[in-house]
């Protein structure tokens, strides 16, 4: 491992990244299904940086799925926006680190989340935004398969592939933890209503980043299902 | 009101670039004119009032200043 004062780390400094943040193991599990994702999203996917967070180009990234931020804050913490320090005050009194990523604390972080539902259609609203000033920045959000019970979800899926959000990409980590599965798979509510849809390896890193690679050749807006071991 | 607040919307779009009004479809007709002069500045979402309010959101997280309207009983 690469010494935790480099301000670039690598993929095998992430679990001891993680292990820095104790005190909420209860969402050990939601916490690990996301890691592979994110780490791909930032090392190879999105079009943004530490010296570049203010910057109005930059790709956007919504978690939406807040619960479980150890590896979002381990990723950009080894991707240089937080002090490696913050890691072990996670969840403190006064960390800026807490259960629940909050924007208005954490250099990077671009919605405060936690309350289930919003990032997607956030995400509608700021690939609209970005649009309508001509920037071609991708908006790319993270959610959970069980997270697409809410029906917030729904009014923004129909919506984006109307509009022609070719800007959007949802990558939905499925980790069988709806209580009520979706027949046909989670994808299906997506090509319905005309979005491009693919389903890969969670855990793969090629497969995750060719899938999350920008499309350019149709308008429609672009789901990538990022399956990984179910939730126990 | 409801014509004195499409009037007044339609002249802040008209002025600044940043504004942007979201709709619901109630009062889209009172926008018609304002979208064909500022398209990407005048969204209706249809009859979805949860994106409503998180279209409205986004955009402000881009920089743009939205105007986000409907019927106050419809977001009860």
């Amino acid at each position: 491992m690469q010494t935790m004062t480099d301000k670039r780390l690598g993929y095998d400094d992430l679990r001891p990244l993680m292990a820095l943040q104790t005190g909420d193991e209860k969402h050990d599990a939601a916490s690990t299904s996301t890691l592979d994702v994110l780490w791909v999203l930032y090392d190879e996917v999105l079009d943004i940086a530490a010296e570049r967070v203010d910057d109005p180009a930059r790709d956007r990234f919504f978690l939406s799925k807040g619960h479980g931020p150890r590896p979002y804050y381990a990723v950009l913490a080894a991707k240089g926006f937080i002090p490696v320090d913050w890691l072990a005050t996670f969840g403190g009194f006064d960390s800026p680190l807490g259960y629940h990523p909050d924007r208005n604390l954490i250099p990077g972080v671009e919605v405060s989340s936690g309350s289930l539902g919003h990032g997607l259609p956030l995400a509608v609203g700021a690939a609209l935004g970005l649009r309508a000033q001509g920037m071609g920045a991708r908006v790319v959000v993270l959610v959970g398969d069980a997270e697409l019970d809410e029906g917030s979800n729904a009014e923004a899926i129909e919506f984006a592939a109307a509009a022609g959000l070719s800007a959007l990409t949802v990558v939905a980590v499925d980790n069988s933890s709806a209580t009520w599965e979706w027949r046909g798979g989670l994808e299906t509510r997506f090509e319905v209503a005309g979005w491009h849809a693919v389903r890969v390896d969670g855990r793969d890193h090629t497969a995750l980043a060719g899938a999350l690679a920008r499309h350019t050749e149709s308008e429609a807006p672009n789901l990538v299902v990022a399956e990984v071991e179910a939730a126990s | 009101m409801r014509e004195r607040f499409a009037a007044t919307a339609c002249e802040l779009l008209d002025q600044d670039r940043s504004v942007a009004v979201v709709l619901a479809d109630i009062s889209a007709s009172m926008f018609a004119e304002a979208a064909a002069r500022h398209p990407g500045r005048v969204v209706n979402v249809g009859i979805r009032e949860q994106l409503l309010v998180n279209v409205g959101a986004g955009l402000a997280l881009t920089g743009m200043r939205p105007v986000v309207h409907t019927f106050a009983v419809a977001v009860e």
